[in-house]
């Protein structure tokens, strides 16, 4: 009898602490989502599924999709395809309590099938920026009851940035750097302003070489010698579809660059360098050292 | 000389091959609504059903069954099988309209129009996140399509009159020139917007909500019932233009309403579904082995069939690498293209 | 009442070039009229006239009297029927089938029993009721051309108030000696009905066996109509074709035969 009264108590305790736990947090598009059971919950996109795991939640993710692969330990999940084209469906299925994405997941279609079909979705914005990154820090903090960890974590990321500052400061010319998406060599695309990758060479205190359009554009020999990059910057995989940086020296224009004289051909990581997640200040810091060869990185950095 | 014989024997076998795909086209709808990622029984489905119109059979079901089947799979089913039926419908008038059994309701430019501005929209620009905008690419894209097979037909059409020979040519190479255009606009696209596009012009009935169908079930309900009038016209159409006309067909306005219901349909289609391909192809193909060229039974042949093969489609589509999805449009292409090889291979075979 | 089909002063412009020129040929109840002249001298324009596929851009085409365009397409249908030169079909209907078109301006929904009797007589006339359930595709070209027959007959099989016509374009171009002299015969017979034939031929002695009109059209106007014993000597035939014949008397029957003589 006793036990009963004890595990109806402690039920009862159990339920008022799920009670306790309905935060509030607003979306991309300024509406407050209601989110009570953190206990299953699916992620779609690196940065987010990055951010969970770094608040070391990541034992409550039970699927993410393709563009997570970062820690390892989201290489054991299910993965229910690519964010940008889901099935909903496949989302359904794995049971989730809450879906965690940003304003990249689509098609809209499916983003309107799976709230329809009442799993609570929350939406945050995708804004590739410093304080876009800190944002979906602590609003995802927010949603598991982990304020203190996140603000912590946005901090660093605020601690870093200021690390790579104080060494690029040091360097007078700013390089000027070229960055080229590559899916093989028969599509290679240069970045113009406002896109991710030209908000990492800022922060990393280099400038874009190309300034004269938004967005990326296809790369013309003409344009390569036009911009003259003193460096160039590859994601890892895109680097390798063309064939590692020998490849990248045959491009049409390149050889004819400061960079392409100097061998300055770098690379990084896709979700590392452009995802703005919470790995962001290593990988400005990282870029930096990459970007300016005539720093000396101090070991332990 | 006794030359009567009372039913033709064609026609009651005709009525035979129908029913049966009848049935396969029930049998199509209970497994695609029953199988996917998320298992219903049959059994459930029922009750599902009974439960949405307010009664209860006392059958379980889980509440995330009940979601997927009413909120996703129904929509998708019911989508897929208009879809299937106007893609396969077109493709057998078209067909009988140009008088060439490989002609496809693409020929007229509505598909590769309707992608071009679907593409453009994706690529140039127009943000199409929130829910709100879901029905911007549909709409753009219906509009291109019609827009282009309107073009096509102007340019050929002289005194009113439709060459459809040249205009077979000009689809052709209306289709190049939108192929050339989307490809320039892919060239320029940023990774994501790619996947927007490829989602998109391979075809997916993953979009399918309520909404979707209500905006294109009308044009799809409607050109059907159209299509299936002209099947004594194409029957004559098939003898040729002038003999159509000297047995008392209006050749000119056949021809016309016959364009204009296929863009259409087809142009509702790929609104909401994308590009698939070689349905329309197939369907009319496989139905005149089996039913003869007769439109009369060919055409609710092709809504039968067109369904039933649209539905398998996606079936494979969304369990062969759950919990993802392919687009449809790979499954119809890897399963159509060898097999429409093989028919030519046949038919050259006879032929010779 | 003044049953004919009639081109009336009809001239056909295409461009720059007249096809046509201010024609005038008159078809009555139970005659057969062969077109005969050189490539290009606008038989099949003239044809395309009588059957009111096209319209002349001056004069005008008339049936019974009234002008082919107060009549619509179905309503023509009903009174006259056209074999074509030669027919391309894709698709594997059965011979029945094709032939049925035939009767597709008479029917309203479903071919009833009488559209099927009379489909299987017009085969039947043919010589190709034997083929009835093969697949059309699969036949030979003097087999087609002769189901092609059956349901332009099928089409214009019976109607007492009214008189028919069948226009006939080069309907011989694709047979042999024996299916040649078939076909005009079948078409003599409809004549003795009270059907108005007008075929197109190339081949002089088939008119002269077959017709009791001949038409010699040169350059889109009419060089010469009249009865064969009239139109065949061979002072018009090298006017119209270029080519030197001799003229004898046909061996069995009270028609010329020509003999062309190449140098």
């Amino acid at each position: 009898m006793k036990n009963r009264v004890l595990a109806v108590f402690s039920s009862l305790a159990l339920v008022s602490l799920a009670l306790a736990q309905t935060v509030t947090v607003t979306d991309a598009e300024g509406k407050q989502i209601s989110i009570s059971d953190t206990s299953r919950v699916l992620t779609l996109g690196g940065p987010v599924t990055e951010i969970v795991f770094a608040l070391g939640q990541g034992e409550k993710v039970i699927a993410t999709d393709t563009s997570s692969y970062f820690p390892a330990a989201v290489g054991a999940l299910p993965k229910v395809g690519y964010q940008r084209s889901l099935s909903s469906e496949g989302i359904v299925a794995q049971k989730p309590s809450l879906i965690l994405t940003t304003t990249e997941a689509g098609p809209p279609a499916a983003i309107k099938q799976l709230r329809e079909t009442g799993i609570t979705t929350l939406i945050l914005a995708a804004d590739p920026s410093v304080q876009g990154a800190k944002n979906k820090i602590i609003a995802i903090g927010k949603v598991f009851g982990v304020q203190p960890r996140a603000e912590a974590l946005a901090r660093g990321i605020d601690l870093d940035l200021a690390q790579a500052k104080a060494y690029f400061t040091q360097i007078k010319k700013k390089p000027k750097v070229l960055f080229v998406y590559a899916r093989g060599a028969g599509t290679l695309l240069a970045s113009g302003t406002g896109s991710a990758a030209d908000g990492m060479i800022k922060l990393a205190g280099a400038v874009n070489a190309i300034t004269g359009y938004e967005g990326y554009k296809p790369l013309t020999s003409e344009a390569v010698v036009a911009a003259a990059p003193d460096a160039v910057l590859f994601l890892t995989d895109g680097l390798k579809s063309i064939g590692g940086v020998e490849g990248a020296l045959k491009l049409p224009g390149i050889a004819l660059t400061p960079a392409g004289k100097n061998k300055r051909i770098v690379d990084m990581d896709d979700l590392y360098t452009l995802s703005f997640g919470p790995r962001l200040g290593k990988a400005v810091i990282d870029l930096t050292f990459l970007l300016h060869p005539e720093l000396k990185r101090p070991s332990g950095l | 000389m006794i030359l009567t014989r009372q039913t033709p024997t064609r026609t009651s076998r005709a009525t035979l091959i129908l029913t049966g795909l009848l049935g396969f086209l029930i049998c199509t709808i209970i497994f695609s609504i029953g199988i996917g990622a998320v298992k219903i029984e049959p059994l459930q489905v029922l009750g599902i059903l009974a439960r949405a119109i307010g009664l209860d059979l006392g059958i379980a079901f889980e509440s995330q069954q009940e979601a997927v089947m009413l909120i996703i799979r129904l929509p998708r089913v019911l989508l897929g099988i208009l879809v299937g039926a106007a893609l396969a419908l077109s493709g057998a008038v078209m067909q009988g309209l140009f008088r060439n059994p490989l002609a496809d309701p693409g020929l007229i430019g509505v598909s590769s129009g309707a992608a071009l501005a679907a593409v453009a929209m994706i690529v140039l620009g127009v943000t199409v996140f929130n829910a709100n905008n879901l029905l911007a690419l549909p709409v753009a894209a219906f509009a291109g399509g019609l827009a282009t097979t309107l073009l096509v037909y102007r340019v050929l059409s002289q005194n009113g009159r439709v060459m459809v020979g040249t205009m077979l040519l000009a689809g052709i190479a209306i289709a190049a020139l939108s192929g050339a255009a989307t490809g320039l606009l892919t060239f320029v696209a940023t990774d994501a917007q790619l996947r927007s596009i490829t989602f998109w012009s391979l075809g997916s009935l993953g979009g399918a909500t309520w909404e979707t169908l209500g905006v294109a079930a009308p044009f799809l309900v409607l050109t059907l019932l159209i299509m299936l009038r002209f099947s004594r016209a194409l029957n004559a159409f098939t003898l040729g233009e002038a003999e159509a006309g000297h047995l008392g067909v209006d050749v000119e306005r056949i021809k016309l309403a016959a364009i204009v219901v296929t863009a259409l349909a087809v142009g509702a289609a790929v609104s909401v579904v994308g590009i698939i391909g070689f349905v329309g192809l197939i369907v009319p193909h496989l139905l005149r082995i089996s039913l003869g060229a007769d439109h009369r039974f060919l055409l609710p042949g092709c809504i039968l069939l067109g369904s039933s093969l649209l539905l398998c489609a996606d079936l494979i589509a969304r369990t062969i690498v759950a919990p993802a999805e392919l687009p449809i449009g790979i499954v119809t292409a890897l399963l159509g293209a060898p097999f429409f090889l093989w028919m030519l291979i046949k038919s050259r075979q006879v032929g010779a | 009442m003044n049953t004919s089909l009639e081109a009336r002063d009809a001239s056909v412009i295409i461009g720059t070039k007249t096809l046509l020129n201010r024609v005038s040929i008159q078809v009555k109840a139970g005659q057969v009229m062969a077109l005969l002249g050189a490539n290009g001298a606008g038989k099949s324009t003239l044809l395309r006239v009588l059957a009111g596929e096209l319209t002349p851009n001056t004069g005008q085409a008339c049936l019974d009297g009234q002008n082919l365009r107060n009549y619509s397409n179905l309503a023509l249908a009903k009174r006259r029927a056209v074999l074509p030169q030669e027919s391309y079909l894709e698709f594997p209907f059965s011979v029945l089938e094709v032939a049925l078109m035939g009767r597709s301006p008479h029917v309203r929904g479903n071919e009833s029993t009488t559209d099927y009797d009379i489909t299987r007589q017009a085969l039947e006339q043919c010589g190709v009721l034997d083929l009835e359930n093969r697949a059309y595709p699969t036949l030979s070209g003097g087999e087609r051309q002769r189901v092609q027959l059956a349901r332009v007959l099928a089409q214009i099989w019976q109607d007492r108030q009214q008189t028919r016509f069948l226009l006939l374009d080069e309907p011989t171009s694709s047979l042999d000696l024996q299916h040649q002299h078939d076909i005009l015969r079948i078409a003599r017979e409809f004549a003795a009905q009270g059907v108005g034939v007008i075929a197109i031929l190339h081949d002089l002695n088939l008119a002269s066996v077959y017709a009791d009109q001949i038409v010699i059209m040169q350059n889109g106007i009419i060089l010469a109509a009249g009865t064969p014993k009239l139109m065949l000597e061979p002072n018009l035939i090298y006017e119209a074709f270029k080519l030197e014949v001799a003229v004898l008397p046909h061996p069995t029957r009270d028609c010329p035969l020509i003999v062309p003589l190449p140098n």
